[in-house]
């Protein structure tokens, strides 16, 4: 039988630091978030629904095999979700966020697991249509041997993607993609990368955690991922107050 | 959840969809979830067919599951990988 975990109530982080991404307003489009017991359907450990906090938008995973893995205390002693890096993923079958070149942003919080020897490209989300050319994206690379957080978005044509070259993406991170109508950008902790010119040509098909937004899933991410938020375009104070939430909550320096 | 994958020959498709049928049925007796699904079966970049492998390391309410025999039996023609090389992807 299913259940709903239960560790921390929704408040916990609220009462913590006094500031919650609830308080974006009409700019937070979308949360996913392991604090909250209420929005995780778990079995055996085995996530099969993944509900945002906004509009209770549905990720979900059908298949054993495929399933996540909720833990409690597998980030920074607090709930997060363990991706296998072989074929984990959650689906939201369609996705209501912004397309075209309207622009928007997508948070995470992250654990990199991935060795440096691994260099699949792997995906904390994605979301749009089922090719390079039509998705925005969030995802690890390896780069000369370094592991690296970037940010692409197709423009109809071809896929242009940000690096940023600054912060060793391995380990616990907090990253901030940002698609703007004329170019994209990666921060990591703070730190950004410089911009790619892009004009986005988004489609609006689907979203998912842990993997790209083919048909068939791929590019499986491996680490944990506790939190996902998709925003509009945020002004400095709300990026400000959002990833000071973060860093705290993950322990972030 | 942390698997490995069986790969089957690219003329194994059936072994490969009778694999996943037996990983299936012994899933959901695991699990106690009737018609509850364990795998998918899909090409990887060579066009072997690949099926999740149902026994360690994934697990189970925490506990490591043991491969049953059936599935074991059901995957003679197969390979077990820890990771599949998956197509490209679509642009």
């Amino acid at each position: 039988m299913a259940v709903h975990v239960g560790v921390r109530g929704p408040g916990h982080i609220s009462r913590v630091f006094g500031w919650t991404p609830a308080q974006l307003g009409s700019s937070l489009l979308g949360w996913w978030d392991a604090e909250d017991s209420a929005t995780i359907t778990q079995s055996g450990g085995l996530v099969s629904s993944w509900k945002d906090k906004v509009a209770a938008y549905d990720a979900v995973q059908a298949l054993g095999s495929a399933k996540p893995v909720y833990s409690a205390t597998s980030f920074n002693s607090r709930p997060g979700l363990t991706f296998d890096g072989v074929d984990d993923e959650v689906t939201l079958g369609s996705q209501p966020f912004p397309s075209g070149a309207t622009p928007s942003e997508l948070w995470a919080l992250v654990d990199q697991t991935a060795l440096v020897a691994d260099v699949t490209g792997r995906f904390i989300a994605s979301y749009g249509g089922t090719g390079t050319t039509n998705r925005r994206r969030i995802s690890r690379s390896v780069v000369t041997g370094v592991n690296r957080a970037n940010v692409g978005a197709g423009d109809g044509g071809t896929e242009v993607s940000s690096v940023n070259s600054s912060v060793d993406f391995s380990g616990r991170h907090v990253v901030r993609g940002v698609i703007r109508a004329t170019e994209v950008q990666v921060d990591v902790n703070g730190t950004a990368s410089a911009t790619a010119a892009v004009v986005p040509a988004t489609t609006a098909l689907r979203f998912r955690i842990g993997a790209n937004s083919s048909t068939t899933a791929g590019g499986f991410w491996q680490g944990v991922i506790p939190l996902v938020i998709i925003t509009g375009a945020l002004d400095s104070g709300q990026a400000a107050q959002l990833l000071a939430y973060l860093k705290a909550r993950g322990g972030i320096a | 959840m942390a698997n490995k994958v069986c790969i089957f020959p690219a003329l194994g498709e059936v072994a490969a969809r009778a694999y996943a049928a037996a990983t299936d049925t012994a899933w959901a007796t695991i699990t106690g979830v009737p018609n509850d699904k364990w795998a998918y079966v899909r090409n990887d970049a060579f066009g072997q067919w690949v099926v999740p492998y149902l026994g360690p390391p994934a697990k189970w309410a925490g506990v490591e599951v043991v491969e049953p025999a059936a599935c074991l039996a059901a995957r003679a023609t197969g390979v077990l990988h820890d990771f599949a090389v998956w197509p490209p992807e679509e642009e």
